[in-house]
């Protein structure tokens, strides 16, 4: 449909390039006679001592030069644009996202099944941040960089955003949050908004401070640390909460989590309930027996 | 793979005339009044250099982090 309306306006592909198609189909190896195998339209400057060369086809994707098209063409595909292109592709994207966008396209329905449970009990503002953590989290599984992508997340959504990050990849989603939420369900079987209410104020706080899990940042110094795990512990005592997670990645975080937890132990009478460790991540939890 | 729409950087200021906009002083504006800057949904503008494209929905300008770029995965993605 595109193609006819492309020709319309007299953006003929096979014409514009002034070869015919069996040849150009032979040249670039596309089979030119079945358009629908071309895989899509670059907006692109052509450079070319034919200044007459508007359109051309790489690989599988055609390529319009905007500024050799003449005023009359620029607006029609203008026109096009904005009526079809856009409607019918969903979006009009800059070549360089689409390594990212692709990826994303591809992720997407397996990050569904979990993403669906949680859509309905979580702010709706945060639905477009709990597909970046899933998407996050998978490449990270996948041995993929993630820094710049997460650091991207926390500068939309700040600490609220780092914190969902790191819950989201230790696998709290999971375990803890959809946990809490079916917990509520049971306990309120006939007020769903309760149950839905209580489970946002749960959410927000933890959000907020994550007071039962410490993840470890690399550049934290491990007298701060300390503090910080003693300090939150102190604090979720008298809330009646006796334990509390510590997550670190890399090399260097598993010595400094390994050489505070005596004194973290000391200062607050936790005992290490559980330690799950290797060369490049640690899990600890402590928990302070009952008086 | 499904068909994709794209711009390079030569093709950008044309991409953002289609759709009634320009590039003043390092962010993207509207065509009609340049001191009036463009948003994205979250109400952030958008510098010239974070400008990812175009998405449908009101005709969505996109910002190139990751957040954005799914939601534009998600829009192509609803595409029959």
């Amino acid at each position: 449909m595109l193609w006819e309306k492309l020709k319309a306006i007299g953006i003929n592909i096979p014409k514009a390039i002034g070869i015919n198609i069996p040849k150009l189909s032979k040249i670039t190896g596309v089979d030119l006679s079945k358009l629908s195998s071309i895989n899509g339209i670059r907006f692109s400057s052509l450079i070319s001592i034919d200044r007459s060369v508007k359109v051309k086809i790489e690989n599988s994707t055609v390529v319009i030069d905007p500024q050799a098209l003449s005023r009359r063409e620029r607006h029609e595909v203008i026109l096009l644009l904005q009526k079809h292109v856009l409607p019918e592709a969903g979006a009009i994207l800059h070549e360089n996202t689409l390594p990212t966008v692709n990826a994303a396209l591809e992720a997407l329905p397996d990050l569904q099944e979990i993403a669906s449970k949680l859509i309905p009990i979580i702010p709706p503002e945060d639905i477009p941040l709990l597909y970046a953590c899933l998407f996050l989290r998978r490449k990270f599984q996948e041995n993929m960089p993630v820094d710049t992508q997460k650091g991207e997340i926390v500068r939309v959504y700040g600490n609220r955003g780092r914190h969902f990050s790191n819950l989201c990849s230790a696998g709290y989603l999971e375990t803890w949050f959809l946990p809490l939420y079916e917990e509520l369900q049971r306990s309120f079987p006939d007020d769903p908004a309760r149950a839905r209410a209580i489970f946002r104020k749960f959410y927000a706080n933890i959000l907020k401070d994550l007071p039962w899990t410490e993840f470890v940042s690399t550049w934290a110094a491990p007298k701060k640390v300390t503090q910080h795990i003693v300090g939150k512990m102190k604090r979720n005592i008298e809330l009646g909460v006796r334990y509390l997670n510590i997550h670190a990645l890399g090399a260097s975080n598993v010595k400094k989590v390994v050489r505070l937890l005596a004194d973290v132990e000391k200062q607050t009478g936790a005992i290490i309930a559980k330690l799950d460790q290797d060369k490049t991540r640690i899990f600890v939890r402590l928990e302070i027996p009952p008086p | 793979m499904s068909f994709r729409i794209t711009f390079d950087d030569s093709a950008r200021d044309f991409i953002l005339s289609a759709f009634g906009k320009t590039s003043r002083d390092g962010f993207i504006v509207e065509q009609c009044n340049t001191k009036q800057r463009v948003l994205n949904p979250r109400g952030e503008d958008i510098p010239t250099d974070e400008f990812a494209g175009i998405r449908k929905g009101s005709t969505i300008f996109v910002k190139s982090d990751i957040v954005s770029l799914i939601e534009a995965a998600q829009a192509i993605e609803a595409q029959p």
